[in-house]
């Protein structure tokens, strides 16, 4: 994708349609997502299958950042991620940003009086 | 009562010690009566005493201090007796010199009546009664004592009796010097005056004195007239103030009170139990979120209140505003993690949360709502940022009584650069007031402050005031619980 159809006589066409159905089987099939993790400034670069459930990748973040599963909760654009969704339901585009954040917990002070 | 009593009863004192001669004269003075009044002694001791020429030094001594010279001039300072029957103005008591001698019982008595006639006539003037009436009883003494002085004078001057009868007109011309000025004068010598010439001067004195009287009874009587009208003005505007705006309700409003049918309650109880742990409850579509067992416990008493929880009943309250548009205010709910991502460690970060509200995604602009709620997490606790647009101003509630303007400054550049990039409109956030909202429901645990949060907003959302407290809590949780098993805010 970084790459630019040089400029040849002859070969050029022939090229730039081999780049772009390069370019558009990648893009139908896969996307480059950008997942960004709450307080952190480092963006974790993902490609994935477009048709496949997000759980994957979900997964694949999880254990990047050395935590158990279900420790972030993943949003686009202020929207929650469901696992069972696919990037093609979500409408995803390569470069999309996606936020990993904490779950949070609140009453007030002290210890939770109730653990699971 | 004055400092000439105590003289005079310290003179009376050192004479009764040191004389037994005067003693015995005293018995057989004509001056002497029943003692009543030590005062009369004194003054007795000492007319006698300066009369025989007294050979003891104590007497002469007595003698020799003029006190009874001018002790009625001196100003009063307290009310007595006798200035109260004269108008109260602590003006000088006169001397009231008028009989001596034998005649000196007889003049008394004429002297009274004279008073009294002048006295009741003047009652209107007098509001009380009282004084009058107990005027009697003092003047007498007053003037017993008086006239003694005036007689010592008189003695002083020609040391004979006889001349004692005399005194009642010099003294009467002393008296007229000083009755001029004002009206308690003016009675003060119509009192004094004899009774021989008291007619035809009373009567002037009197009528001078009604006059004065009458012109002050209508100004008073206005005065009161004014007084009552401006009272009425007073009341009048009071009610007609109009009520402060910010309780619109006239009582606790009923509707978000009311309480869960058994039904319900046994069926949020169903759901707390231990068995439904990992069992998907509920789901909310368009927000993804998945209720747990697991999740909807954290609504039990005593728990800490989750995200899931959180931002699927602010889900659910808009909905509920979408179904009756009429019924609440227009309210943007953002979601627990949007202030998270707007104001993180690397600082405020609009771009991170710009597209959050989009057009496409809201349906409609940020800025053309009356409240916007911003849940904020503060490690183990909830507070709440309100961007109040319709009164222009960004509140802070914390069921724990903390403040943090960095929240409230975060949030008012927020709205500037929504408002411009979304809809090109400028609002100059700096005239909008920021407020660090005091006197709401506060949490007594430490375990309440995401209902409290939650019903903040719940409140606000109705346009209603905080009309709850810590002890509705566990009815809170319960019908929160409810309402997310139902999917429904009501």
């Amino acid at each position: 994708m970084s790459t630019k159809p040089m400029r040849e006589s002859g070969s050029t066409s022939v090229k730039r349609e081999e780049k772009k159905a390069k370019v558009e089987s990648s893009a139908s099939t896969h996307v480059t997502l950008r997942f960004k993790g709450q307080d952190e400034e480092e963006i974790k670069v993902f490609r994935m299958r477009r048709n496949v459930e997000m759980r994957k990748i979900m997964k694949r973040y999880n254990e990047k950042r050395g935590v158990k599963w279900n420790t972030f909760v993943f949003l686009l654009d202020g929207k929650r991620i469901r696992e069972s969704q696919t990037p093609d339901e979500l409408e995803l585009m390569d470069g999309d940003l996606i936020d990993a954040m904490l779950r949070q917990n609140g009453g007030g002070y002290g210890p939770s009086s109730i653990t699971f | 009562m004055s400092a000439v009593a105590i003289n005079r009863k310290r003179s009376e004192e050192s004479l009764y010690s040191n004389q037994p001669s005067t003693a015995q004269f005293r018995r057989h003075s004509p001056y002497f009566q029943a003692p009543k009044k030590k005062r009369r002694f004194s003054l007795a001791i000492m007319s006698q005493d300066s009369n025989n020429k007294p050979s003891s030094s104590s007497t002469s001594r007595m003698a020799r201090y003029p006190d009874a010279k001018t002790p009625l001039r001196r100003e009063i300072h307290a009310p007595s007796r006798a200035s109260l029957i004269y108008g109260g103005r602590g003006s000088v008591i006169k001397i009231k010199p008028n009989d001596c001698c034998e005649k000196g019982k007889f003049f008394t008595r004429e002297y009274d009546n004279a008073k009294r006639t002048a006295l009741d006539a003047c009652r209107f003037l007098n509001k009380d009664k009282e004084f009058i009436d107990l005027g009697d009883e003092p003047e007498e003494e007053e003037e017993e004592a008086v006239s003694q002085d005036s007689i010592i004078e008189v003695i002083d001057c020609d040391e004979e009796e006889k001349k004692n009868i005399q005194t009642p007109s010099s003294s009467d011309v002393i008296v007229n010097n000083f009755g001029v000025g004002d009206t308690s004068r003016m009675l003060d010598s119509l009192s004094l005056s004899r009774e021989e010439t008291a007619d035809a001067s009373s009567l002037e004195a009197y009528r001078k004195l009604m006059q004065s009287a009458e012109r002050r009874n209508s100004k008073l009587e206005a005065l009161g007239f004014e007084i009552l009208f401006n009272e009425k003005r007073l009341s009048q505007l009071r009610e007609s103030r109009p009520k402060p705006l910010e309780k619109p309700l006239k009582k606790v409003p009923h509707e978000p009170f009311i309480p869960l049918t058994e039904e319900e309650e046994t069926e949020v109880y169903r759901a707390f139990s231990g068995r439904n742990r990992k069992k998907v409850l509920v789901t909310h579509e368009s927000s993804n979120i998945d209720i747990t067992g697991e999740v909807l416990q954290c609504l039990t008493p005593s728990a800490w209140l989750n995200d899931e929880v959180i931002n699927v009943y602010l889900e659910l309250l808009k909905e509920r505003e979408t179904r009756e548009p009429k019924n609440y205010l227009k309210c943007h709910f953002f979601n627990t993690f949007f202030y998270k991502k707007l104001l993180s460690d690397s600082g405020y970060n609009f771009k991170a949360v710009r597209r959050w509200t989009t057009q496409r995604k809201l349906g409609y602009a940020l800025i053309d709502c009356d409240m916007i709620f911003v849940p904020i997490h503060r490690g183990v606790h909830w507070t709440l940022a309100v961007i109040n647009n319709r009164d222009r101003k960004f509140l802070y509630l914390d069921s724990l009584n903390g403040v943090d303007s960095k929240i409230l400054n975060a949030l008012a550049k927020y709205l500037g650069d929504e408002a411009k990039e979304k809809s090109g409109k400028d609002i100059d956030v700096s005239s909008w007031e920021m407020e660090f909202v005091e006197g709401i429901p506060q949490q007594q645990n430490g375990y309440d402050c995401g209902m409290f949060m939650l019903k903040y907003i719940d409140f606000f959302s109705r346009g209603l005031g905080l009309c709850f407290s810590q002890e509705h809590m566990q009815y809170f949780r319960l019908r929160t619980a409810k309402e997310i098993l139902k999917l429904r805010a009501d």
